[in-house]
């Protein structure tokens, strides 16, 4: 596939903090990239960087040779319009400011008010706006132009269901003439929208692909949960340790492990317990979702 | 196109955030007349004077009060406010308290004094004093009122003349300048000061709100974004210097300065306080910062331009012969020489031409210090 944008070795310090230490990817045109990472990881500046707001300390950020025009949209993660105008009056403003014919940038505005449902308010000052709509607008502002890539930074934060469902929806209409990068800490949503997705941490690179090759690269596997009725016994767990599963976690009464054959164990498992005159309340078997991998990945501790 | 588009969406903006129009609109119109007010509410301060008779039943005492509350100006105003006492500790303290602001008093013997020598031409005369804060510049010039009423009292009814004469002659107008007038250009400067806050205003709202990322992101140039938003403010800066000249006119000002001249210089001006708004803006990042940091060189181009307190003047250098002082570092104290001269001495192009190059200049060193400050914190 053609890429877009490339980010090649992308560092960037804020005095003794390496907020974005040594990061490369690429991202291909026409799709939608997932970038993912926990508060503070970094996702923002290298957004910034990646858009031209800020200047890397040292790597480089290529844009596609075959077309040097390339337009950048960006909606950035704070609502970002301007109160004392309407929306229709910031829209057309917008289009103005990037060239637009006047018929286009009509054309282009009644679309995006239209598609973002704010065609009923288009005439209301912005600072009048619920915050839903205001958070619409901001997303409506970033894509006036039709930019080649749009930067999305958490643009469903603060939305209800019924905005969210509108906001992907529309999200998902404009990838085929705009790449999509978006941020989100809703996984569910990254992992349904994300043809590709990134995570960093701590501003280092993580993984990056579609979700079942994080999946399967990173040796995640399918998750195992089996609650046991009253306490396990030691020969049950020296069965499972020994014979079939080294590492398992114990957390009460649940006995949680990894497996890429699950299937194949519980049988064993269900044998052994019989054995042991141990009954088991449920056993349940899951793919793990991408919040597991997310979280197998940057840790359980809480960041600024 | 992009220019027009920044222009019209400033100016919509401007117009919406009412509340900073306001001040900026009615502020220097406000002062004229609060101005007025202090001086009277007739264009000239009336003085005031405590005096204390001691020469109770004397005649020439009697009639030199009359004169002193006689007193009046060309057009026909009292000049001094005379309050008699008895007590002299309270009229020393009212002095002090600045409820006054000189103390004559006439000597027990004054009238006896006077008709002594009119009667024999032999005699010492009375001593009359005044008493005054020498740091009150009403006192020196109440004082100076005093004193020449009092002469030519004794000059009049002694028969006495003195051996020069002095004769009159008014700057400007063929006509007395009243003290009002001479704060007119100052307060006109002082509505264009008032912009500095709705230039900081269009730029602040932009940085508070991360608007200005946007504007960067796309394809307008600061520079044309700078355009639009001075061609906003010299716009507004002209209807608060209008608002302000109506203001004066409907409390009496008058001048035949040229109204057209009035407005080159006062778009000038609007030019250099936009410069320095910009500059000042580039240090404030919200609209709190704005009105409080803000006031910081607001005050300095309100006091430092001889608006209100007359400064020493430090030379700095001379071109062609018009000497640059170090205040005139600032647009607004030129400008206000430069209104000064236009309004009240009647001033042609030619006369103050020194003034409006000087400010041009200043404006576009300022202006241009703004826009690298700008470009350099917002990398747009």
């Amino acid at each position: 596939m053609n890429w877009i944008l490339k980010a090649d070795a992308l560092v960037k310090r804020y005095g003794d903090i390496t907020a974005v230490n040594d990061i490369s990817f690429e991202i291909f045109r026409g799709e939608i990239f997932g970038f993912l990472g926990p508060n503070g990881a970094g996702k923002t500046t290298t957004i910034k960087m990646m858009s031209g707001l800020l200047k890397p300390d040292s790597g480089k950020v290529l844009l596609d040779n075959s077309n040097s025009n390339i337009s950048i949209g960006i909606c950035p993660q704070h609502i970002v319009i301007w109160e004392n105008l309407t929306c229709i009056e910031q829209i057309l403003f917008m289009g103005k400011m990037y060239n637009l014919p006047p018929e286009e940038i009509k054309k282009k505005g009644i679309e995006l008010l239209e598609a973002l449902g704010l065609t009923g308010v288009k005439e209301r000052l912005a600072r009048k706006l619920s915050g839903g709509m205001q958070r619409r607008l901001n997303i409506a502002l970033a894509l006036i132009h039709s930019p080649d890539i749009v930067f999305l930074d958490e643009p469903q934060a603060g939305l209800d269901p019924q905005s969210r469902l509108l906001v992907r929806e529309y999200i998902r209409t404009i990838k085929n003439k705009t790449t999509v990068v978006l941020t989100t800490h809703d996984m569910e949503e990254a992992e349904k929208l994300s043809d590709r997705i990134c995570i960093i941490d701590k501003g280092k690179l993580l993984c990056i692909g579609t979700a079942g090759e994080i999946t399967t690269n990173n040796g995640f596997e399918d998750l195992v949960e089996i609650d046991i009725e009253g306490d396990t016994n030691k020969e049950f767990l020296h069965f499972i340790n020994k014979e079939l599963i080294p590492a398992f976690s114990i957390s009460d009464s649940r006995i949680t492990f990894n497996s890429s054959n699950p299937a194949a164990l519980v049988e064993n498992i269900l044998k052994s317990a019989r054995e042991n005159n141990l009954k088991i309340k449920s056993l349940q078997m899951r793919k793990k979702s991408l919040e597991d991998i997310f979280i197998n990945l940057t840790g359980r501790s809480l960041r600024e | 196109m992009k220019t027009f588009a920044c222009f019209i969406k400033t100016f919509k903006e401007n117009l919406r955030d009412w509340k900073i129009l306001i001040l900026a609109i009615v502020f220097a119109p406000f002062f004229i007349y609060l101005m007025y007010l202090y001086m009277n509410g007739s264009g000239s301060a009336a003085y005031n004077v405590v005096l204390i008779n001691n020469d109770i039943n004397g005649s020439f005492s009697t009639e030199l009060t009359e004169e002193l509350e006689n007193l009046k100006t060309e057009d026909g105003r009292f000049v001094l406010n005379i309050l008699k006492i008895t007590d002299s500790t309270e009229a020393r303290n009212m002095i002090k308290n600045k409820d006054a602001d000189l103390l004559i008093t006439i000597p027990e013997s004054f009238s006896s004094s006077l008709d002594r020598y009119i009667n024999s031409r032999n005699g010492l005369f009375p001593t009359v004093r005044s008493y005054g804060d020498q740091a009150n510049t009403s006192y020196m010039i109440a004082a100076s009122f005093f004193d020449y009423t009092l002469f030519n009292y004794i000059c009049l009814r002694t028969g006495t003349e003195i051996p020069v004469s002095i004769k009159y002659e008014y700057a400007g107008r063929g006509k007395t300048l009243k003290e009002f007038d001479l704060y007119v250009p100052a307060l006109f400067v002082l509505s264009i000061i008032m912009i500095l806050f709705t230039t900081g205003a269009s730029i602040v709202r932009e940085v508070e709100k991360d608007t200005i990322t946007r504007l960067s992101l796309s394809k307008v140039r600061s520079v044309e974004f700078m355009t639009a938003l001075s061609l906003n403010q010299i716009i507004l800066g002209l209807v608060c210097l209008l608002l302000s000249y109506l203001a004066a006119i409907s409390i009496g000002y008058r001048t035949s300065g040229s109204v057209p001249l009035l407005l080159l210089v006062g778009a000038l001006t609007c030019f250099s306080v936009i410069a320095v708004g910009i500059i000042t803006s580039c240090f404030i990042n919200t609209m709190f910062g704005l009105l409080t940091l803000g006031c910081f060189p607001f005050f300095i181009l309100m006091f430092f331009s001889d608006c209100f307190l007359p400064l020493p003047k430090i030379d700095l250098f001379n071109i062609s012969g018009n000497q640059v002082y170090l205040n005139d570092i600032l647009p607004t104290a030129t400008a206000t020489r430069a209104l000064n001269k236009i309004l009240n001495y009647n001033s042609s192009f030619s006369d103050v031409s020194f003034e409006i190059l000087w400010i041009m200049a200043l404006s576009l060193v300022y202006y241009f210090i703004g826009i690298v400050l700008f470009r350099k914190k917002y990398r747009y």
